[in-house]
């Protein structure tokens, strides 16, 4: 670690981490533990464009730049793509069970939902 | 061998082609032919992972996707490593398939063809994430057999329970592939590649760093979320009692054993470096199976919902095999193993038959059905048989793999934790003897007796088949029962063993194509008289403690305060206590690596 | 657990998982040079030995195919869990089809501004998405991103109050064809490279010259067959959303 700038997106990431595991853990609706769990997600994203991160690196495209040009990570950043759409395709199927939640148990308290009792 | 080196491709290949297809609209139309497509495809990819399992015990094979090899020692592609290990558990895995697709041939309710896509899917990510060689493939392909659970695991949506179970396991599994990646990510961020062989090629010239460590202990961590170790399987108990018989066996057979091979693939790569103390490791892993094993069987024999009993003996029986990767040497490791294979097959037979009884009966809770040995005594032959497997008596794989654990437990000084195992083993038989006695009696069933969860209607939509649907789960008992027979089984999941703790080994057949050949060592005796009274005296106390339970004064519904209780009301169904227990495990992990750093 | 203990166990506990977090990134390699050799090397390859201007596509596509396999693959059973999750239940019944129509349903007002607005935007966004597909080895763009564009188009045409007509145009069948046709394609070609070369995504089209349209192997046609079935998967995920609002009722 040289120089305080490149901690700072660490910080970003484990803030929206713990926020998100908090909020997931303490949630009283169902759709905001969702909400959380995006949080949560969106930690990951930046930890990993954070590791793919090059200093004065320009994005890995050489549609107009020559190949000699310095660029950041492409792995990092086809991670990402795939995590997004990972995250996005839980949060639909954590929706449609909410819905359906809803529907049942006639409720998205989480401290109301009493179908499994120990 | 040309022919050899494609068929990792084509295992993976495969499930999701048939699902694919499966998908064109108007085809569900036809029933028989999609319950055909599906089961031949899954029996298609047993037959070559079993070809490629027999192949691979002499020289593992090494396919790289999209012919990206690796030059002058740098990997580039994504690798995919058909050893012995990773190909027989495909076997098992494509086995049970099989078995559960057949077992919902006709009968079952599967909404057009989408039940059948889902299990093929199932074991099309199954296959993806025990072949890969690749930390990246891994959490893609553990994510991807993560939805397919959830989506069953909320399948039966008429009832309350399901759906309640299906959005818990859905957030806490998710943040455990989650953490995974997170590992994963800090990982290639100091070994810059994703690829396991070249970091662990890597990490032994690395120092040990705070990064390090918190890294390693997030994939391990992530992995152990899947697995469903102590402070994180709550959500997946209950998953597993609430999804459809056929799919709650998969679950409870292969689906968390699925995350310790993770982490015993992980941990004999990554963990044996010299910047990480090693020696604190089976320590963690020993006392998490242990824990997981001990509250998995006591929540196991105070349950009346015959699938909810089972959710918990395979919570129970993952811990023990646990300890197996725990011990960190080869017995461990072919113990558990060969644990896991007996395992699988014992407890998807016995969901199975709560299928048949579900099936038959319309009602798998042990307050409501009766006479159940009047009415069927091949059920209750199966399910005592089960129970006694489950019991770990001879010959049984369960048996088998217990022996090697406890050589293994014998080598790094641990031998009395055998009998812990023991007695947890023995519990989550005496549980089902305890509820076949209890629907055995033709006793008027006590109408009080409270309802825990709120699951069990129906899910087939045609009567009959008894004959058929049964004689599934008859077949894998009998194989799970007389496994430890074979010799060529048990010695080929010891050499297999063998290989698997090989670091170097794994690291030159990867990374430098060197196929090392590996002395046959000497098998494991499993018939000597200690081992053999072991087994069988648990299993007498099995079904003495099984039938002295089942009494009326042991009823579940009187149990209102003491341990049990409290342990019973720990597993709440609240998705808030399952976050903040994972919360709580995962800061016990990482900061266990880091305190021993 | 009561609420108190909860929050208490997990606020102590986030604490710490932070502190031990932070502690562990802040030794994590700085942004420098030498690091990251393994993501310039594909970056490298993809220009050199396929011909992709965007590494991003050729790491995406060709490099590292396994992982988008199956990240599309999470789509697909998303979107067949959908079907699952979301199915009529007896205690349900669909609507009456004709209560849905715009001039019947005076519960949705759209005004003329966002109506004219979204539907003078559809088309564009649509042939714009496939854009973003068939160019994705060029420049910046890919299967994913196309998809999705493709997939708000339809939304669009939603939000203008036209759900009969986004019906019509991407009614269930149609979507769930696509899906399989998306997903059986990408195997295809997986499985073609895997017979005639030897393994799995194996490239097996001439590569052309860089920059230009006809180049990058398969990476093109994934990339095509991926923005399809992304658009099919995320279109029957609002369409099933959208059909609980909508058409579902409890039975009186």
């Amino acid at each position: 670690m040289t120089e305080l700038t490149d901690f700072l997106p660490y910080i970003v990431v484990v803030w929206l981490a713990i926020i998100g595991l908090y909020g997931m853990a303490t949630s009283g609706n169902l759709f905001h533990l969702i909400m959380c769990l995006c949080v949560f997600q969106s930690s990951i994203w930046i930890l990993l464009l954070s590791i793919g991160y090059r200093r004065e690196a320009t994005a890995p495209i050489f549609d107009d730049v020559s190949p000699e040009v310095s660029v950041i990570d492409p792995v990092m950043q086809a991670l990402s793509l795939t995590d997004i759409v990972v995250g996005a395709t839980i949060v639909a199927i954590l929706l449609t069970i909410a819905i359906q939640v809803h529907k049942r148990l006639g409720t998205l308290d989480p401290n109301q939902l009493n179908s499994i009792q120990k | 061998m040309m022919a050899l080196e494609i068929l990792p491709g084509l295992i993976i290949a495969i499930p999701f082609l048939a699902a694919a297809f499966n998908r064109i609209p108007g085809l569900s139309d036809y029933r028989t032919f999609v319950d055909w497509i599906s089961i031949i495809a899954a029996a298609l990819v047993a037959t070559l992972a079993g070809v490629l399992c027999f192949y691979a015990l002499e020289s593992p094979v090494i396919h790289w996707v999209g012919g990206w090899e690796p030059r002058e020692g740098t990997v580039i592609g994504i690798t995919l490593v058909a050893d012995a290990t990773s190909t027989g558990f495909i076997f098992i895995t494509a086995v049970l398939t099989t078995a559960a697709l057949a077992f919902i041939y006709k009968r079952y309710e599967t909404i057009g063809s989408f039940m059948h896509i889902l299990t093929l899917i199932f074991l099309g990510a199954f296959s993806g994430f025990v072949l890969a060689g690749d930390l990246l493939t891994m959490f893609v392909f553990l994510e991807l057999m993560g939805i397919c659970s959830y989506i069953l695991t909320a399948f039966k949506i008429r009832d309350e329970a399901p759906i309640q179970a299906g959005f818990n396991v859905a957030v806490v599994a998710t943040v455990g592939s989650f953490i995974f990646l997170m590992g994963s990510a800090m990982m290639y961020g100091l070994v810059d590649t994703p690829n396991i062989a070249q970091a662990a090629d890597r990490l032994s010239n690395l120092p040990a760093s705070p990064a390090l460590g918190i890294s390693i202990s997030l994939l391990i961590t992530g992995l152990a979320v899947k697995t469903a170790l102590f402070p994180f399987h709550f959500a997946h108990a209950d998953s597993h009692s609430v999804a459809p018989a056929p799919h709650a066996g998969l679950f409870g057979a292969v689906l968390m054993q699925a995350g310790l091979y993770g982490i015993a693939r992980l941990s004999g790569l990554l963990l044996d470096v010299p910047a990480i103390n090693i020696e604190m490791f089976p320590t963690l892993l020993i006392t998490a199976g242990v824990l997981t094993a001990i509250i998995g069987a006591v929540m196991s024999i105070a349950q009346n919902h015959l699938k909810r009993l089972l959710a918990f003996s395979g919570i129970a029986h993952i811990g023990i095999a646990a300890v197996g990767v725990g011990v960190l040497n080869t017995n461990g490791l072919a113990g558990a193993s060969l644990y896991v294979v007996g395992h699988a097959a014992v407890k998807m037979s016995l969901f199975l038959i709560a299928g048949v009884i579900l099936h038959q009966f319309s009602t798998i809770f042990a307050g409501k059905l009766s006479g159940l040995s009047r009415k069927s005594w091949i059920l209750t032959a199966m399910l005592v048989v089960g129970a006694l497997a489950l019991a770990g008596v001879p010959p049984s794989g369960l048996y088998g793999g217990k022996v090697l654990i406890e050589e293994g437990l014998k080598d790094i000084g641990l031998g009395w934790i055998i009998y812990i195992l023991y007695f947890s083993a023995a519990l989550t038989g005496a549980a089902v003897i305890r509820f076949t006695v209890r629907v055995g009696s033709s006793t008027t069933p006590d109408d009080e007796d409270p309802v825990y969860v709120h699951e069990g209607s129906k899910e087939t939509i045609q009567k009959g088949g008894f004959f058929y649907m049964s004689a599934i789960p008859c077949i894998l008992l009998i194989a799970g029962v007389f496994i430890t027979l074979s010799p060529r089984v048990t010695g080929g999941i010891e050499r297999a063993a063998e290989r698997d703790f090989n670091r170097s080994a794994y690291v030159d057949l990867v990374i430098f194509d060197k196929k090392e050949q590996f002395v046959k060592t000497a098998t494991q005796d499993f018939w000597k008289i200690d081992y053999l009274a072991k087994g069988i005296a648990s299993g007498l106390f099995a079904v003495g403690s099984g039938v002295i339970f089942a009494s009326r004064r042991f009823d579940t519904s009187r149990i209102r305060r003491g341990p049990l209780a409290m342990l019973r009301n720990l597993h709440s169904g609240h998705v808030g206590d399952y976050m903040t227990w994972l919360i709580f495990g995962t800061v016990v992990t990482t900061g266990w690596f880091f305190w021993q750093l | 657990m009561s609420m108190s203990i909860r929050k208490f166990i997990a606020a102590i506990s986030a604490i710490i998982l932070g502190v031990l977090l932070a502690i562990g990134m802040f030794y994590m390699p700085a942004a420098d040079d030498e690091i990251a050799a393994y993501g310039l090397l594909l970056a490298d390859l993809s220009v050199d030995e396929r011909n992709s201007m965007n590494t991003v596509s050729g790491v995406l596509f060709d490099l590292r195919a396994l992982d988008t396999l199956g990240e599309l693959i999470a789509l697909f059973t998303v979107s067949a869990g959908m079907n699952i999750i979301l199915r009529k239940v007896s205690k349900e019944k669909f609507r009456d089809k004709r209560l849905l129509s715009r001039k019947s349903r005076p519960a949705v007002k759209v005004s003329d501004t966002i109506r004219s607005l979204c539907l003078a935007l559809a088309a564009p966004m649509a042939m714009y998405g496939l854009y973003i597909c068939v160019r994705g080895h060029l420049t910046i763009g890919g299967g994913f991103q196309g998809g999705v564009i493709i997939a708000s188009a339809l939304i669009l045409i939603y939000l203008a109050g036209f759900f009969n007509v986004q019906e019509k145009i991407a009614h269930n069948v149609i979507l769930n064809l696509t899906e399989s046709i998306g997903m059986g394609g990408v195997l295809i070609a997986g499985l073609v490279g895997l017979f005639l070369t030897g393994s799995l995504f194996g490239n097996i089209l001439p590569l052309g010259s860089p920059g230009d349209f006809f180049s990058g192997g398969m990476i093109p046609i994934l990339s095509v067959l991926v923005g399809f079935e992304a658009a099919a998967a995320l279109a029957l995920i609002v369409s099933h959303l959208q059909s609980q609002l909508l058409e579902l009722e409890e039975k009186p």
